[in-house]
């Protein structure tokens, strides 16, 4: 084989690489320009990882156009193009300067079970290392580990069958200020547990969280803490027909204003704002797909 | 610079450039899916005074 027919292109490939380059360059910059156009100067980033931080929600859900509509008209939400971890179509949130959702469409299943919903991220070391805890803990696993945008992520399935996802970012966790409470905004993370002292173990183990055991009149709830820094909560499912679930909390003004509002734009009210509920401090809503979210008064104790 | 020169330099240049645009992306969203049940909560009774506070 004569090897030198690789190392010697002919005039015309000569002429046609130095004609196209140019352009596959220029096609090249407008590609990667328009893909990665998200302006995060709004936000700030810590350098190393917050440990058990929510710092990412994703909406799943199969009814986008209705959902962009819903969070819009209920949070004031604008939405932009992004790039997500497969071939759906992918959304960001923006409210004030700050990514605060992302918005994934995702194919009805077969068997036309239910599955919108919100997943949040917890922010972890390792999320290899915390899907290995998992699957010795007797979890699952939902999705991934993929690498996307945001660095590598996962979702487990917890020994109850809660999905939650794992995250590591590639650029930092967004830090305590750009996430401060505030309304429109994810303002806190919960878990409905059957098992809670087995759920507060699993995920201990898992994401590395210390555990503060909190004595209420309704029971206990548990803190889940990291540097002193409460993270996520754990709470005795209060509805035994519920499904063991993460539940994301909006920060609202008034949640009985906004438990309407979320109703007139086609979600359904499950709990009305009562003095026996958090002294009528949340309502519990399903956006039109069906996801479930909490709306929290801010500030949340009167 | 010879044919060849100019070559490797084209093939670096689109090397790099496509680096970096897998690592210009900035550090939000995920867009991954996860298909699994959610159960029904829609028509459940909620005891509402075992909700406690955190």
């Amino acid at each position: 084989m004569n090897m030198s027919h690789f190392g010697s292109p002919g005039p015309l490939a000569h002429r046609l690489t130095m004609r196209l380059g140019p352009w596959l360059l220029a096609l090249l910059l407008a590609s990667c320009a328009s893909m990665h156009k998200l302006d995060l100067s709004g936000m700030s980033f810590s350098r190393e990882p917050l440990i058990g931080k929510v710092i990412w929600n994703d909406l799943l859900t199969e009814d986008p156009a209705t959902a962009e509509r819903f969070y819009s008209g209920l949070f004031g939400w604008t939405f932009e193009n992004a790039s997500g971890a497969g071939d759906r179509a992918y959304k960001v949130a923006r409210l004030n300067g700050t990514y605060v959702a992302g918005m994934l469409s995702i194919a009805p299943r077969g068997d036309g079970q239910r599955q919108s919903r919100w997943l949040p991220y917890l922010s972890v070391a390792d999320v290899d290392r915390s899907l290995a805890a998992v699957m010795a803990t007797h979890g699952g696993i939902a999705g991934g580990p993929v690498d996307v945008s945001l660095g590598r992520v996962a979702a487990l399935i917890d020994p109850e069958g809660a999905v939650i996802g794992l995250a590591r970012s590639k650029i930092g966790d967004p830090d305590d200020a750009t996430t401060a409470p505030a309304v429109g905004h994810v303002v806190w993370t919960e878990l409905l547990s059957n098992q809670a002292l087995t759920a507060a173990a699993f995920y201990r183990q898992v994401v590395g969280y210390d555990v503060q055991v909190l004595e209420r009149p309704g029971g206990n709830y548990r803190l889940l803490t990291h540097d002193g820094k409460s993270r996520a909560g754990i709470l005795t499912n209060p509805a035994q027909g519920w499904s063991p679930a993460w539940l994301t909390y909006f920060g609202v003004t008034d949640p009985s204003t906004s438990a309407t509002l979320a109703q007139n734009l086609g979600g359904q009210v499950l709990m009305r704002p009562s003095p026996d509920l958090r002294d009528g401090t949340i309502a519990v809503v399903a956006d039109p797909s069906g996801a479930l979210l909490v709306l929290q008064k801010i500030p949340p104790m009167p | 610079m010879n044919t060849q020169g100019k070559r490797f330099g084209c093939v670096l240049a689109m090397t790099v450039l496509l680096l970096l645009c897998g690592s210009c992306s900035n550090g939000v969203g995920v867009g991954m899916s996860v298909s699994v049940p959610v159960g029904d909560h829609a028509h459940v009774s909620v005891h509402t005074n075992q909700w406690v506070h955190p």
